[in-house]
């Protein structure tokens, strides 16, 4: 009797302990076409809080909104769409966002010079990095 | 093994009155019972205890017994162990690098390590009154540190912060809950006053949930936001959105690697399944409760 108790009490436990089913790892599933991987500034990869980066902006100017910041990696639309010296981007969250181009390079991989970047979808749907 | 005894008194006392052994025979079983357990049965194999026996780590401090400290470098009683010894970590590391385990740690007593600790349940109550994870929270340290309040010219304290993330990161807990400025040590010296640091890094944690949050993960893990809070926001969004068979060095730098005990071929799926093994069921609990 006892011991159904403590089942009962550790099944419940396990359904209550807040979990990620993200925890798996993602798959690439195809890439997203239109778009090619860019790498920020050295200065940018060496961030250690979130300010530190770029933001990215709702449109092609510095006062408008900013939506969020980048990744070391940035999905840039391509052809490039350049305005004003901003860049066309898309945001992992699926949305577009414009980045100043003058914190963009050429991607290559940090220490393993035969990676390659492809924008992708992943296997839960949303938007990542193949190889 | 250890071998087996025989308790002929409980097992009388089970027993109806009437169906109890007479105490001859209680006397003889038992003796049968101990010239039984001192031979090994065919075909068992004998196991010895292989190092010290697993340590119990109470909650709470029993009244009258002596305080014991654990000293530095005992994390891991198992130098056969090949996960250990690593260097401690740091957040938002980027290019500097951050570090490894410094020791192998059981599934799931992440919470019971920083549980241990003398700050240790502030650090819970703090990180529950924020919405983090406690055991996020006590993955972090554990990672880190071990949850030891270690010293440096770079990452300091017992969740190895740097100053930026530090200031940013406590920046954000106090601006969720301002009741915590009570518990603070002023200035750059909270990094080295854990109960401080435990709070900065909780707000760390939570700029990296909003993070990894804006770039599509709705509910984050602390595998998740493992890459952010080791190698700043620059790679952790990306570790945390690429496929499992890429690898780690096409996302962090050599330097990175190298400070970090990373293997030049480790896969990011490799990566994330050498966190969990050090944190165990905290890796796939949210970050936010």
């Amino acid at each position: 009797m006892r011991s159904t108790k403590i089942l009962v009490v550790l099944a419940v436990s396990c359904f209550l302990l807040p979990t990620s089913g993200h925890v798996q790892g993602l798959k690439a599933v195809r890439p997203v076409p239109g778009y090619i991987c860019m790498l920020l500034t050295p200065e940018d990869e060496l961030a250690t809080v979130q300010s530190e980066l770029p933001p990215v902006f709702a449109a092609p100017s510095r006062a408008a909104k900013i939506v969020g910041y980048p990744t070391g990696t940035v999905f840039v639309k391509w052809p490039l769409h350049s305005v004003g010296g901003y860049v066309e981007m898309l945001r992992l969250n699926g949305q577009a966002g414009w980045i100043d181009a003058g914190h963009l390079r050429v991607w290559h991989p940090m220490s393993n010079q035969n990676a390659k970047c492809v924008p992708s979808v992943m296997s839960d749907g949303s938007l990542g990095f193949g190889g | 093994m250890k071998p087996r005894l025989f308790s002929s008194h409980a097992a009388s006392a089970a027993l109806p009155p009437r169906s109890r052994p007479r105490p001859g025979r209680i006397v003889a079983a038992t003796a049968c019972a101990v010239a039984l357990a001192s031979v090994p049965a065919f075909g068992q194999v004998a196991v010895t205890l292989n190092g010290p026996p697993v340590q119990v780590r109470p909650y709470v401090p029993e009244p009258g017994l002596p305080n014991v400290t654990i000293p530095l470098g005992t994390l891991n009683p198992f130098p056969s162990d090949p996960s250990g010894g690593g260097s401690p970590g740091e957040p938002g590391g980027g290019g500097g690098g951050g570090g490894g385990s410094p020791g192998n740690v059981a599934p799931s007593d992440s919470l019971s390590t920083m549980l241990v600790q003398p700050w240790g349940i502030a650090a819970v109550a703090n990180a529950q009154a924020l919405g983090v994870n406690p055991s996020a929270l006590a993955a972090t340290c554990v990672l880190e540190s071990g949850c030891q309040n270690l010293g440096g010219s770079g990452a300091q304290g017992a969740f190895q912060m740097y100053p930026a993330a530090f200031n940013e990161g406590l920046q954000t807990a106090l601006a969720a809950q301002p009741s915590l400025a009570s518990q603070i040590v002023q200035g750059d010296a909270g990094r080295m006053d854990p109960t401080t640091e435990a709070i900065a890094a909780s707000g760390y944690l939570m700029q990296a949930v909003q993070s990894l949050q804006n770039a599509g993960i709705a509910n984050p893990s602390v595998l998740d936001v493992r890459a952010y809070y080791n190698f700043g926001p620059a790679s952790g969004g990306q570790i945390a959105k690429a496929d499992n068979s890429v690898l780690m060095s096409t996302y962090v730098s050599a330097a990175a690697m190298q400070s970090n005990r990373i293997d030049p071929n480790e896969t990011i799926g490799q990566w994330r399944a050498a966190v969990s093994a050090k944190i165990g069921t905290a890796a796939g609990q949210t970050v936010m409760s």
